[in-house]
């Protein structure tokens, strides 16, 4: 049925299984910093959740290689002569090449999203707000973005799960889980508690505990994002079933005379 | 029969449209109910760039909290505690930046959120009341009535 209705050229959002895909027009600068802060988040804020899935993939895979992580770690412990000797030096050229290229890229996107958006409102199109399908039922609904900040904090994932991008939720969760179980937080924090910091310090593994505060900001930040940008969806298109479905009206307020 | 006004100030909710089903449903034509989106002064278009406090708190607290873990590493304290330090530290610096920089424009002590849609019924007298009570049934803010023309 969906073939028989023209392809828009600039089309504005789209329901699948995976939940509400759309253009979005975040800060340029936010996008590039979360780039930074850890590869491929920026592109999760501009909804390219497949390229953002293989870039945070690479991320992990070539830092821990690299021994960038801990490199990073000594250099801010003003041990420099150590950073030197943690980075494998046939790594450290394409890492930078494809860190830089992430933030550069997720920036320059950001714009062409906005302008792409604007071009999408010169064409009036219907937003969809249900989808049946038979793995899932998606819809869009109105939430309070603050519940959206408040689960990804507590664990990240479930900000995206909320927002129903349940496969961006389990993926989260997953790294989530991996870098507890490789840092040892949670056995540091209980030992910090009730024992010596200098053994909770030793216990940590400084490498698997860098991605941390990155991975638990940007899934916090994508997850309130992604709940206001839902409900500014919601809004508009219920402002438009409202005006083509009560918007003409034969109610008389004041009386004719003549 | 005497025609009133009913007219009812709402958030936009998926209730609205419970209401207005419910509305219909009790036997009013659809010709007679009226629904407005209402536009906020000062309302910024949709492709604005915006980004808000906690986003702002959001961003600097995880650079902060970065420097904090990599740095606690090598003080007394440690990783853990110098990151959560640093993630207070950073929300409360992006938190200013943010208030410093919109300080004077969208003000924060605006009338708390304004209603979205007005909703007006034409009804006879005898259904006015089952339309009231399905209004603020269904979280209407306010209702009001009017003994029509």
């Amino acid at each position: 049925m969906t073939n028989t209705l023209p392809q828009r050229r600039y089309p504005m959002t789209r329901m699948s299984l995976l939940g509400l895909t759309y253009t979005s027009v975040p800060r340029p600068a936010m996008v590039a910093w979360w780039s930074a802060a850890f590869p491929g988040f920026g592109h999760f804020i501009l909804n390219q959740y497949a390229r953002g899935v293989l870039l945070t993939l690479t991320e992990v895979v070539i830092n821990k290689l690299s021994g960038l992580n801990e490199a990073i770690v000594y250099t801010f412990c003003g041990r420099f002569a150590d950073a030197t000797a943690a980075v494998d030096e046939n790594l450290a050229f394409g890492y930078a090449a494809i860190y830089l290229f992430a933030i550069w890229d997720s920036y320059r996107s950001s714009k062409s999203q906005g302008r792409l958006r604007a071009l999408s409102r010169t064409e009036p199109q219907p937003i969809r707000r249900m989808l049946v399908h038979p793995l899932e039922v998606q819809y869009i609904e109105r939430k309070k973005p603050q519940t959206a900040l408040f689960y990804s904090i507590l664990f990240p994932g479930l900000g995206q799960l909320f927002n129903h991008r349940f496969c961006l939720a389990f993926y989260l969760m997953f790294l989530w889980w991996s870098f507890i179980w490789t840092s040892h937080a949670l056995s540091a924090c209980l030992e910090l508690l009730y024992g010596s910091v200098s053994r909770s310090t030793a216990m940590l593994s400084a490498h698997w505990l860098m991605f941390m505060p990155s991975v638990i900001g940007g899934a916090a930040y994508h997850a309130y994002r992604g709940t206001n940008e839902q409900n500014k969806l919601f809004r508009e298109e219920q402002r438009a079933y409202l005006e083509k479905t009560y918007g003409r009206t034969e109610i008389a307020i004041f009386t004719e005379s003549g | 029969m005497i025609r009133m006004l009913l007219i009812g100030c709402f958030y936009q909710t998926i209730e609205l449209e419970h209401a207005l089903a419910d509305i219909e449903r009790s036997g009013i034509d659809r010709r007679h109910i009226l629904a407005v989106g209402m536009d906020q002064s000062g309302q910024p278009a949709p492709e604005a760039l915006q980004s808000d406090a906690i986003e702002m708190g959001a961003g600097w607290a995880t650079a902060f909290a970065v420097i904090g873990v990599a740095a606690g590493f090598g003080l007394a304290w440690g990783p853990i505690v110098w990151g959560l330090i640093g993630t207070a530290a950073g929300f409360g610096t992006g938190w200013c930046i943010h208030r410093f920089r919109h300080r004077g424009g969208a003000r924060s002590g605006r009338a708390a959120s304004p209603p979205e849609v007005t909703v007006i019924v034409q009804c006879p007298s005898d259904k006015s009341d089952a339309v009231r009570s399905v209004m603020y049934r269904c979280g209407a803010l306010s209702v009001g009535t009017n003994r029509g023309p």
